[in-house]
């Protein structure tokens, strides 16, 4: 025993070796944790894109108010939606979200958004950049509804008396 | 050659580690493939099941009555979700539920149009207790009210009534 303890050759050998066991545990943990992570943020995020599905299931103008539109949206995908951005004929506008428009809603994310929960309805309040019944405004509108996750719906809709 | 080539050890643990690297590599990435694959069937189904579980709407009247009549013309149960009721005015709808209201394939519902209730707001109220269903809801003499229902699957159909005032 007190040979072997005295013996200080091939020290360097085992301590090299558990160092370098010990860095590649290190580097491949390091290297897992980041991909799981990697993982289920693509899941949750742009992974789950292909489960979001979005209907435009009406849209209201209302001649007392020209200056917008109201839009209901109806999720019938497989997943909650929130939306990102709107488009009226090429250009981003404002909306609103109306809160007794759906039936159950949610903040999934915790970002202070609405997300749409699956087979739920929700209101939402477009604010036109040029006023529907302008003269300068076009006779169709093309809504165009981008999400979250990248999901885009777009659908052309003709103004009242046209 | 071959002997040679076998007995040289120099860049073995070159191939062996790149070896292992890409079967690292692969079981990570598997499960992200195998995931993505998974969802796209999943929703491949949905779509198949939207295609095939079409409805088609009629409007039917007397001089008491309006009902509406709800056609199941795919091959797939349908759950109505939601009844538009459209003018040039308003807006409104009458909310069905999720699970209450089946139409079978094949089969047809009948949605009368209680023409003694005036809605108030943008929600029309709707009576399950009585078969047929009722809307509570009085069409605009001379005035075109368009119906539009749509499914749980997100399937629309639509009608439109003009009730002439009477001579």
């Amino acid at each position: 025993m007190r040979k072997f303890r005295g013996n200080n050759r091939a020290i360097s050998p085992v301590l090299g070796t558990v160092i370098l066991v010990l860095i590649v545990v290190i580097g491949m943990s390091a290297v897992f944790s980041f991909f799981v992570g990697y993982v289920s943020d693509y899941q949750s995020g742009r992974g789950s894109a292909v489960m979001e599905l979005l209907e435009i299931e009406d849209v209201f103008f209302d001649s007392d108010d020209t200056g917008s539109v109201d839009v209901w949206l109806y999720n019938y995908g497989e997943i909650e939606v929130e939306l990102d951005s709107v488009f009226v004929n090429g250009w981003p506008v404002d909306f609103v979200f109306y809160p007794a428009s759906a039936r159950e809603l949610g903040d999934f994310d915790g970002n202070g958004a609405v997300d749409i929960l699956t087979f739920s309805h929700a209101k939402y309040r477009l604010s036109l950049v040029v006023d529907w019944d302008d003269e300068d405004a076009k006779p169709v509108h093309v809504l165009r509804f981008v999400t979250k996750r990248g999901t885009i719906v777009e659908r052309e809709y003709f103004t009242p008396g046209v | 050659m071959l002997r040679r080539f076998l007995k040289d050890r120099e860049g073995a643990s070159e191939v062996v580690g790149t070896a292992l690297f890409l079967v690292i590599l692969f079981f990570f990435f598997s499960n992200v493939f195998l995931w993505h694959d998974q969802v796209s069937s999943q929703m491949d189904q949905v779509v198949a099941d939207r295609m095939n579980s079409g409805i088609r709407m009629d409007v039917t009247f007397n001089e008491t009555d309006i009902w509406l009549v709800v056609d199941n013309v795919g091959g797939l149960d349908v759950s109505l979700s939601r009844l538009w009721i459209i003018t040039d005015d308003a807006h409104l709808y009458a909310d069905f539920g999720l699970d209450e209201n089946f139409v079978g394939a094949g089969r047809q519902m009948n949605i009368t149009i209680d023409n003694m209730t005036v809605p108030a707001g943008e929600e029309v109220q709707v009576s399950f207790v009585s078969d047929p269903i009722e809307v509570k809801y009085k069409p605009p003499v001379g005035d075109t009210v368009v119906f539009r229902v749509i499914t749980k699957r997100a399937n629309t159909a639509a009608c439109s009534l003009t009730l002439q005032p009477p001579p």
